[in-house]
């Protein structure tokens, strides 16, 4: 009779343990801030990203010192072009991966600055031109009014929340705290911009290399990224990653169900062989770089669809 | 056609010359600086410990104080493992262990050899009345052998079984200031003091993870874990005995995001034969946040700690059945540092009718802890109440001093 009632709690147990499983949810206008369902996933530009062609900067052009970059670890100048047009421009290790995974978060749905990678351009700085080493260049078409929380947001324990940090994961970017987001508000509205206000995760260097804790990964390392596991395994409906980012969010961390995994692994999986080979194309990584990359992407979306499966 | 191949490059190599009007220099200013240079002083410092062969901090056993030395991570490729390591600490203590193992989707499986010398344990008496008072030490060398395993029936369930051979060996403790274990107690007070038989340890297990609900919702899994073990005293008679034990964990949220409400317990019950007895350095303990334990066995203990009576000292109380109960709330405070609020309550009995509610020793407290996603990096615990005066207790990773 003790056993009979000890199954029956158990069972209660388990249906209220799945009947709680479902996550979150947000009305569609809130959520278009963050992400919007990519059904033109397939047809997306990932080598002009967000932006799109027609905002590209030119390589050729004169680029107008305006102001030197004062924070971070990466090196960097506010510039202007001859259209009047404002860039922020990233130098150093982080240039090519925030580009190359700019267009991934972009390409399943979440929103993204307009950003681009020229991999020589001219500075003038007091009359003088120097050819630079390449660069990130973001648009300056936004303005940035405030960081976003990963703990405290308006999508906090959404579907689509887990699902930009599980895309994180993959990508390895180590370096995720609230100061690499912002809710950016266009200067100008355009049709293509979508809402006025949009929250993105605008700083993406740290990316595509072997994570570490608590900083100290690297940065643009295939090898690395290669060699750094990806789903350790799962317990009680939660994902251990071999990731060791993030170590500002370690809710976060505790926070992802094996169908979040699938969930962005499925949207992941749509990105056409060309679009992969643009977004690391159009962030300068050579054709071998980018293979590398593509093939270990290949094999965690594979590894994330099929978790679950027992 | 040469010519005008010639002629090409040279006007390349001009355009090019022309582009390099100066060379390019990466703008440093002074903020940037310090952060790089803090970024490559921790890849450094990451580096070192990365090696296949690289230094280890860490603990032995109980009152053995911090150490340090040497390990070395096997480069195999995954879901296979091995390593090994040497700790020597301040108290005198040290450790030299080997393991190697498979980590599968399905099972996981590993063998493992120890030798560890612990001097200075703290042994004050069987049962729930022992006193501060009486407090001895003795030394412990427990040399092992074994394997243990786990296999997946379903995402939930796991079975999974230990193998072991030991060698214990107690002698006098050297702890200066305290009396020696056999200065204050006989055989009839700690069983297993005038001889110690080689033990075989043979041990099956059962998991079972409720899973928890995504987010904060409300229930947020339930972990469980049966234990059966046989240990066969091997070449001294009266040494043969079982073991069982169950332990639930229970997670809930809160109303307030990421907070977490645990609740867990643990029973152990040891079982003899007339005649036979369980030698006092193989039973449970309560106190503290340290156990002598084997290598790689775990409790699941409470939330993100396996201490029990934090209240009181490491090994303060030992006997043949153990109860445990503990709350513990966490709430995130910044960034990766977490906070608790804990209350424990438990006793330790020589019969096993005595383990009900009653008389428990209670104390209560609160920790704070740097967390690395799942794992903690560092936790102290502070606990009270206990009318054996306010404990601290310092854990660095998954190791204690």
């Amino acid at each position: 009779m003790r056993l009979v009632r000890f199954g029956g709690a158990a069972l209660a147990l388990v249906a209220l343990s799945c009947s709680l499983n479902e996550r979150r949810t947000v009305d569609d206008t809130r959520l278009a801030q963050l992400w919007e369902s990519p059904a033109d996933l397939e047809r997306r530009d990932l080598f002009y990203g967000a932006g799109g062609a027609q905002n590209a900067p030119d390589p050729n052009e004169l680029y107008e010192f305006k102001e030197e970059k004062a924070v971070g670890t990466q090196p960097g100048y506010d510039v202007e072009d001859s259209k009047g047009r404002e860039w922020s421009v990233k130098l150093g290790e982080e240039a090519r991966p925030e580009v190359a995974v700019s267009r991934l978060v972009w390409a399943i749905g979440y929103r993204q600055p307009s950003v681009y990678y020229l991999p020589r351009w001219t500075l003038v700085r007091d009359g003088k031109r120097t050819t630079q080493p390449g660069g990130r260049f973001r648009l300056d078409d936004t303005k940035n009014l405030a960081e976003w929380s990963w703990r405290q947001n308006p999508f906090l324990h959404t579907q689509q929340i887990a699902g930009l940090y599980v895309l994180m994961v993959m990508v390895n970017n180590w370096d995720i705290k609230s100061q690499q987001n912002a809710i950016y508000e266009y200067k100008a509205k355009a049709e293509h911009h979508g809402p006025r206000q949009q929250y993105m995760v605008k700083d993406l260097g740290a990316s595509l290399g072997r994570s570490a804790w608590p900083v100290g990964g690297s940065k643009a390392d295939p090898a690395g990224f290669e060699d750094e596991p990806f789903i350790e395994r799962v317990q009680g409906n939660r994902v251990h990653f071999g990731y060791q980012g993030s170590w500002l969010e370690p809710q976060l961390v505790r926070s992802i169900t094996p169908a979040d995994v699938r969930w962005t692994s499925e949207l992941l999986a749509r990105v056409t062989p060309k679009q992969w080979s643009d977004a690391f194309r159009a962030a300068g990584f050579s054709e071998a770089e980018g293979k590398r990359y593509i093939r270990r992407l290949h094999e965690k979306i594979a590894e994330g669809r099929a978790l679950g499966q027992f | 056609m040469k010519l005008a191949q010639l002629a090409a490059a040279m006007m390349l190599a001009a355009a090019r010359l022309e582009g390099q009007e100066a060379d390019a220099e990466l703008p440093v200013t002074p903020n940037t600086e310090l952060f790089a240079k803090i970024e490559r002083a921790i890849i450094r410092i990451h580096s070192i410990f990365g090696r296949p062969v690289h230094p280890v901090i860490g603990g032995v056993g109980p009152g053995g104080g911090w150490g340090a030395g040497i390990g070395y991570d096997a480069p195999v490729p995954r879901p296979w493992h091995g390593g090994a390591k040497a700790i020597y600490t301040t108290n005198s203590y040290y450790v030299a262990e080997a393991y190697a193992g498979y980590d599968g989707r399905r099972g996981e499986l590993e063998i493992f050899g120890r030798g560890r010398d612990m001097t200075r344990l703290d042994y004050f008496g069987p049962g729930p009345s022992s006193n501060l008072f009486d407090r001895t030490n003795f030394r412990l060398r427990d040399p092992v052998v074994g394997g243990h395993g786990k296999f997946r029936v379903s995402p939930s369930l796991a079975v999974g079984g230990r193998l072991e051979q030991l060698w214990p060996d107690v002698r006098a403790g050297r702890a200066p200031s305290i009396r020696s274990i056999e200065e204050r107690f006989t055989e009839a007070l700690a069983p297993g003091l005038a001889a110690q038989p080689r033990f075989g340890r043979y041990q099956a297990s059962l998991d079972l993870d409720l899973p928890a609900g995504a987010g904060d919702a409300f229930y947020q899994g339930t972990r469980s874990r049966l234990t059966y073990a046989l240990y066969d005293g091997q070449d001294v008679p009266g040494y043969d005995f079982r073991r069982s034990d169950i332990e639930v964990k229970q997670t809930f949220a809160s109303f307030i995001a990421h907070h977490r409400l645990t609740l867990s317990g643990w029973m152990s019950t040891s079982m003899t034969s007339n005649g036979q007895e369980v030698p006092f350095y193989l039973q449970p303990t309560l106190g503290g946040k340290s156990a002598i334990r084997s290598v790689h066995e775990d409790r699941l203990g409470s939330d993100g700690t396996d201490a029990t009576l934090r209240g009181y000292r490491n090994l303060r109380f030992r006997d043949r059945h153990l109860l445990l109960l503990q709350a513990e709330y966490r709430l995130p405070l910044w960034g990766p540092i977490d906070a608790t609020v804990f209350a424990d309550a438990g006793k330790v009995t020589g019969q096993r009718s005595d383990l009900d509610l009653t008389d428990l020793r209670r104390d209560f407290g609160f920790s704070l802890s740097v967390m690395k996603g799942w794992a903690t990096a560092a936790r102290v615990d502070v606990g009270f109440g206990s009318g054996e005066g306010t404990r601290v207790f310092l854990t660095l990773g998954e190791l204690t001093p």
